[in-house]
């Protein structure tokens, strides 16, 4: 038979588990809901555009076959592109991938990086484009089939060029107005 | 009366009753003609994408900007001599941006100038903002529409700027 002090102790410790129970309890449930907010909700920066030329060499770039073509004259200092595109780009959400044509002549005097943005959110990002080399297909950005629903979206292609001995970017870039159509 | 009305419509009917063009019915005589229709389809031609080749060309860039002198004090007269306001310079040619049109459509290029962060106080302007080129169809390669702009920049440029600093950058919109 517990006497009065014991059961009063047994108490004590049973409701000090239970605190401790709920404390942790509290605690994983708030580890799971910012997990859960990191992985999916988790709203992601624009990607940064690169003040010196990406090394790598994108990857879907194939040649135009235009090696023969004389290259653009240049200003002392300046720089001298040539750019063929059209304004039609298809994206396909389950190919994670988007159909377009740019192409980055090899008249040109600078290498370029493209990027696709819709509403201030980039879509796809390229890698370097070298003069002689077009692209037809370019792969979507991380995230980017989150932020897109079938249907067609006014976009901008925005070109950046690089010089071809530093690397540097050059104070001049463009935009094209691009007509999206998004598929499933 | 009838039959007289009768015959004259008869007639004038057999008049409108066009004989059938056939050269089933063939030439049995010399100087005997036949003739047949002549029939036309017409198919549309397969429509041509626009595809769109512009070439930039631009200057360095390079822009000095001599800020204000106050020149020399004149006691006798009470004022500096010499004094000269601030003011932006760049080699001949440097701030000229050229666009040209090879498409098969019309182009029409704005230039605008934005100001890097830190350098807000400078703003930029071009002559020619807005340069709409004809399409490039119906003219030689060498002779493509092109035009172009200079650009001028006014605002002070903060002492400390290091040379070389880039301060700005140019955007091409291409649009039609």
């Amino acid at each position: 038979m517990k006497s009065e002090k014991e059961n009063k102790e047994q108490n004590g410790n049973d409701r000090r588990m239970l605190v401790i129970l709920l404390i942790l309890l509290l605690i994983t449930l708030v580890a799971v809901a910012i997990s859960v907010w990191a992985i999916w909700f988790r709203g992601k920066g624009p990607v940064l555009t690169p003040d010196y030329a990406p090394k790598d060499i994108e990857a879907n770039a194939e040649p135009i076959g235009d090696e023969s073509d004389k290259k653009l004259e240049q200003p002392e200092g300046g720089g001298a592109v040539s750019l063929t595109y059209s304004k039609e780009v298809s994206i396909s959400i389950s190919e994670k991938s988007a159909t377009l044509l740019f192409a980055n002549p090899t008249r040109s005097n600078q290498d370029m990086v493209i990027c696709l943005v819709i509403d201030d959110v980039i879509i796809l990002q390229s890698g370097r484009l070298t003069p002689g080399n077009k692209v037809t297909r370019l792969n979507l950005a991380d995230g980017a089939c989150d932020r897109l629903a079938e249907g067609g979206y006014d976009g901008k292609l925005i070109v950046y060029y690089y010089d071809r001995t530093t690397g540097e970017r050059a104070m001049v870039n463009t935009e094209i107005a691009v007509c999206v159509t998004v598929v499933r | 009366m009838k039959k007289l009305l009768v015959i004259i419509l008869t007639l004038a009917m057999l008049c409108t009753l066009s004989v059938a063009a056939s050269a089933a019915s063939p030439i049995t005589s010399a100087g005997g003609t036949d003739q047949a229709d002549v029939t036309g389809t017409y198919v549309p031609g397969s429509a041509t994408d626009t595809i769109y080749r512009v070439d930039i060309t631009w200057g360095s860039m390079e822009f000095t900007y001599t800020d204000a002198a106050e020149g020399t004090w004149n006691p006798q007269e009470h004022k500096y001599d010499g004094a000269t306001d601030a003011a932006w310079t760049c080699a001949d040619g440097a701030n000229k941006v050229t666009v040209t049109n090879h498409s098969n459509a019309a182009v029409k290029a704005t230039l605008s100038y934005s100001a890097a962060t830190g350098f807000e106080a400078v703003s930029g302007s071009f002559d020619n903002a807005t340069i709409t080129l004809a399409t490039a169809v119906g003219t030689a390669k060498d002779n493509a529409p092109t035009g172009s702009a200079v650009l001028t920049l006014t605002g002070a440029l903060p002492k400390n700027t290091t040379a070389g600093t880039t301060i700005g950058s140019v955007t091409v919109t291409l649009g039609n």
